[in-house]
């Protein structure tokens, strides 16, 4: 049965918030991102000498009578940001747990909705295998976004292990500097996600991850002699599959090795000034997006 | 170490149950999980942490199979050999002596046969070197071995004493305890458990025990008549003779001979007659010999039950003795004969001296006669004498009881038992005096004596009022002596029975010859007379003054006799008038080991002149005149008991470390669980 967050008391909480983002935004004019280089907006910047070939209408007249020096009066400019999403469709992300996959969609759509509201462009990319694709296009404005929204619902994770690597390094509607990259996984993947990242480091984009895991997860409560089915097996056969005699010990063992796979996430993104987010499905999303966002600094 | 139950190694298969266990354990159950990723990296967490697991598994399994092995060999029974057992053949033999063995066939009895068979199984034994012991069963409580231990160089010591059983006839007349003699065999068991039990019985056993072989001595054609009992009983004044006889392994007629001698005190008269019954096999029958003048009305009493024979005899109320016999050709003849005694009663004359003779006494003497002429105990005489007594020597052989009232004799006879009555005197040399008369508002009496005397134990002091009594001076204080050497106890002075303000008002004195009870009130002045102990009273001094010397005439083999003497001694006499043994001490228990008629002789205080003497009769048990009695399952209770001797029990050391390995499985499978 499938789980939605996704109603009008939902975004109507969210008109309230906007993007916390960094300065250095490369993207066209038209948006609502204050950046360091100056435009044509109304908000004083800076002061400059004037040199050959400014526009004489840009001089400070009160400046040259106080120094006799001709100043330039700046002013900051604004930019439209490209927020990319990219959700991990893996089959861990939902076949047996539709409620992960309702918070990875909730998460997506809640950043694309900031987005679209503050007049940025937003593009849905679904990660499945090692192929990206982004059946709804560029978004531009609420109309669209809400039309794509029901095509993100209707969706089904269910595809094979996605190379996070891949699918990011290889998506070619990949620009540089103009925005934000979201990639919502559980991270729970032998592929080199972390490449993915610097990759789009060094595309001078913003990057935010966000986990969704479950409880189960966290901490599993099954014992005795299990055979663990992984959701992305092919067949019985397929090594992905284990056969445990889950232990307290086995279980302490669990604990740390989660515990350790978090702590790594959490230095490595620490490092490279990646904001990070882990979401427990059985927390309250609004407190996800409401509490976690804005605690990181994500949203303001 | 042993293994006393190695039937209990089967459970060793649980082992292989266990290894299928481990084969076939439970399938995995399946969980579905969004991934195993996380599981996988814990793996390696898992290997580092806990390098010993594998180990820990293999103690596991190691410890469970050591607690099946233990269980197992707890079923097994594991015992330590304390000592060797010996191997050599032992044998012992208990031949049945019991009055049935004296059946006699082809001039064989039982008992002869039973010793030959004994004879061949020592010879068989001392062929192998063995030991035998020979027991004879009988009544004892505690048998003993009448041969012990003999082994071959022994033989010829052997052989005589075996044979001396026959030749001494060591057979008895009485009942024998087979499973008694087999229990007595205990301590040879627990030296050699191998030790084979030979029974040569005529007892038929449903099933034998193991480790006993019971050997049937009787003969097939043997067959026994016998006289079960016998009894006279008066009737309107008259003797009937009830006779039970049976046969056994046979039906046919058997005659039985009945002879009266002394018939109505003529010494010289007898009545005898033959009656004929036809009896059945193994079936008590009865002859009834009825009165002429009771025939017509108890004969058709009798006649109406099929096995009982009626059949006349002449008038008697009173006989010497009754002879039966059966006049058969049977197997065991020591019980075709029988006699009855005691049907003549004792004489017992009740003197009564009173210068105003008491009504009420007179009354109750005659209810006395009365009731002795119906129950046959005494020929009761009493007699009133309003004159002074005057001694005189009676000695005619009858019993006395002299009854003095307010004019007590000078002396008291010495030919029988002195009761005073509310005496104005004392007679002279008894040992009292009579201070004078006391007189009191009808004041109950209170018992002084701790432990009720046989002639006081119907009396209940707080019912009996006086309001006057005779107060008694200085008399001789009660005092026993008891004999160290012979133990005899004999007594002397008056015993105070009943006192009143502190002053005795019956006392009893019991001193050989001398036997005198005084009451010193009269019964015009108490209400005694009214209670209904009174005559119970009287009743009491006649039985312990003038004491039956047994209670019945007839006993069988083995049984306990109880016998009372109205004398210093008395001694006891077999039909061969041979004095088989003497008793000065009474109530004296002696039993008999032959059947047949004793004599009980005594002198009584009363009558020096003249022998007082009673005669029994002593019969085989009923039991031992079936010739082919069936017995009770012969048990061995000493199989069990051996192997403890043998073998110390080891089962406590593995009791013990199952429990370790359990608590050693236990803390494996919590580790492997953590």
């Amino acid at each position: 049965m499938k789980v939605s967050y996704l109603n009008d008391k939902f975004f109507s909480r969210l008109e309230s918030l906007s993007f916390n983002l960094k300065s250095e935004l490369l993207g066209y004019f038209g948006g609502r991102h204050l950046v360091k280089t100056h435009g044509q907006t109304v908000e004083f910047s800076d002061y400059r000498e004037y040199q050959l070939g400014d526009d004489i209408r840009r001089i400070d007249w009160n400046l040259f009578s106080r120094f006799e020096k001709y100043f330039l009066k700046l002013f900051t400019d604004e930019r439209q940001m490209k927020v990319q999403i990219f959700i991990d469709c893996s089959a861990s992300m939902g076949r047996d747990n539709p409620q992960k996959q309702a918070y990875a969609v909730a998460s997506a759509a809640a950043i694309g909705y900031l987005a679209v509201h503050n007049m940025d462009k937003v593009t849905f990319n679904f990660m499945s295998g090692n192929k990206t694709e982004n059946p709804f296009g560029t978004i531009i404005g609420k109309t669209a976004f809400f039309s794509a929204i029901s095509g993100l619902e209707a969706l089904d994770f269910d595809g094979e292990d996605t190379d996070i690597k891949t699918c990011i390094t290889t998506d070619r509607d990949m620009s540089r500097g103009n925005g934000l990259s979201v990639i919502i996984s559980d991270f729970f993947t032998e592929y080199d996600w972390k490449a993915a990242v610097d990759y789009l480091l060094y595309m001078k984009r913003q990057v935010l991850l966000v986990q969704v895991v479950t409880p189960e997860e966290l901490d599993p409560t099954y014992d005795g002699r299990v055979s663990l089915i992984d959701s992305e097996a092919v067949d019985s056969a397929d090594p992905k599959n284990m056969k445990l005699r889950i232990t307290r010990a086995m279980q302490k063992a669990y604990e740390e090795a989660l515990r350790d796979h978090t702590l790594d996430m959490k230095s490595f993104c620490n490092k490279r000034g990646v904001q990070f987010l882990s979401a427990r499905t059985d927390q309250p999303i609004e407190k996800v997006l409401f509490g976690q966002l804005i605690k990181a600094g994500i949203m303001e | 170490m042993s293994l006393l139950t190695p039937l209990g190694l089967i459970a060793l298969s649980s082992i292989i149950a266990l290894i299928i266990i481990y084969i076939i354990r439970p399938n995995y159950q399946q969980k579905f999980v969004s991934t195993t990723y996380v599981w996988k990296l814990s793996l390696k967490y898992k290997k580092k942490r806990i390098p010993t697991s594998k180990l820990r598994n293999i103690l596991l399994i190691i410890a469970q199979i050591l607690i099946l092995l233990m269980a197992t060999a707890i079923l097994t029974t594991p015992s330590q050999i304390l000592r060797a057992q010996v191997e050599e053949p032992e044998v012992v033999i208990v031949i049945d002596s019991s009055a049935s063995m004296r059946t006699t066939y082809d001039g064989k009895t039982r008992f002869e046969r039973a010793v030959e068979k004994a004879k061949d199984v020592a010879e068989t034994t001392f062929a192998k070197d063995g030991t035998v012991t020979v027991f004879l069963a009988d009544d004892s409580a505690e048998p003993t071995p009448v041969i012990a231990s003999a082994k071959r160089l022994d033989r010829d010591a052997f052989d005589a004493e075996i044979d001396s059983l026959i030749l001494n006839d060591q057979c008895s007349f009485g009942t024998s305890d087979i499973e008694k003699s087999v229990e007595a065999c205990a301590g040879i068991f627990a030296n050699n458990p191998k030790t084979e039990i030979y029974v040569y019985t005529d007892t038929q056993y449903p099933s034998k025990a193991q480790g006993i072989n019971v050997v049937d001595v009787t003969d097939p054609n043997e067959w026994n008549a016998a006289i079960l009992s016998a009894t006279a009983e008066k009737s309107d004044g008259y003797y009937l003779f009830i006779v039970e006889i049976a046969v056994y392994n046979r039906s046919q007629d058997i005659e039985l001979s009945i002879n009266v001698n002394g018939v109505n005190g003529n010494v010289s008269s007898n009545f005898s007659t033959v009656v004929s019954v036809d009896c059945i096999n193994d079936t008590v029958m009865r002859v009834v010999l009825l009165s002429e003048r009771d025939h017509s009305s108890l004969k058709d009493y009798y006649a109406k039950d099929a096995l009982t024979t009626v059949s006349d005899i002449g008038s008697v109320y009173s006989f010497d003795n009754v002879s039966l016999s059966l006049l058969v050709d049977d197997c065991l003849a020591f019980d075709d004969n029988y006699s009855i005694y005691g049907g003549t009663p004792e004489t017992l004359n009740v003197e009564y001296y009173s210068s105003e003779p008491n009504t009420f006494f007179s009354v109750l003497l005659d209810t006395f006669r009365s009731y002795y002429e119906k129950n046959g105990k005494w020929d009761f005489f009493p007699s009133t004498h309003r004159e002074e007594y005057h001694p005189f020597d009676r000695y005619d052989g009858g019993n006395y009881f002299y009854i003095f009232e307010h004019v007590m004799p000078e002396e008291i006879p010495s030919d029988g038992v002195v009761f005073l009555f509310d005496p104005d005197v004392a007679p002279r040399n008894l040992g009292f005096t009579v201070i004078g008369t006391q007189q009191f508002e009808n004041v109950n009496m209170s018992p002084v004596t701790v432990d009720t005397h046989y002639i006081s134990r119907h009396l209940i002091a707080d019912e009996i009022t006086i309001s006057r009594f005779q107060r008694l001076g200085v008399y001789d204080t009660y005092t026993e002596h008891v004999d160290e050497q012979t133990g005899k106890v004999t007594q002397t002075g008056f015993k105070v029975l009943l006192e009143m303000d502190g002053r005795p008002v019956l006392m009893i004195k019991d001193e050989g010859s001398v036997k005198v009870v005084v009451m010193s009130f009269n019964i015009h002045y108490s209400n005694i007379s009214m209670q209904t102990f009174f005559p119970l009273f009287f009743q009491d001094m006649f039985d312990f003054f003038i004491p039956k010397t047994t209670e019945k005439n007839s006993f069988a083999i083995g049984e306990t006799v109880t016998l009372r003497s109205r004398g210093e001694t008395l001694s006891v006499r077999n039909g061969m008038d041979e004095e088989i043994a003497s008793f000065d001490s009474f109530p004296a228990t002696t039993s008999f080991s032959v059947p047949g008629s004793y004599v009980l002789s005594q002198q009584t205080y009363f009558d020096p002149y003249n022998i007082h003497e009673e005669m029994i009769y002593v019969k085989m048990p009923i039991e031992e005149s079936n010739v082919f009695a069936v017995g009770n399952t012969l048990v061995n209770p000493y199989k069990t008991v051996v192997n403890e001797d043998f073998f110390k029990d080891l089962l406590l050391y593995f009791a013990a470390a199952l429990v370790v390995l359990l608590f050693v499985e236990w803390i494996l499978q919590a580790h492997d669980n953590m």
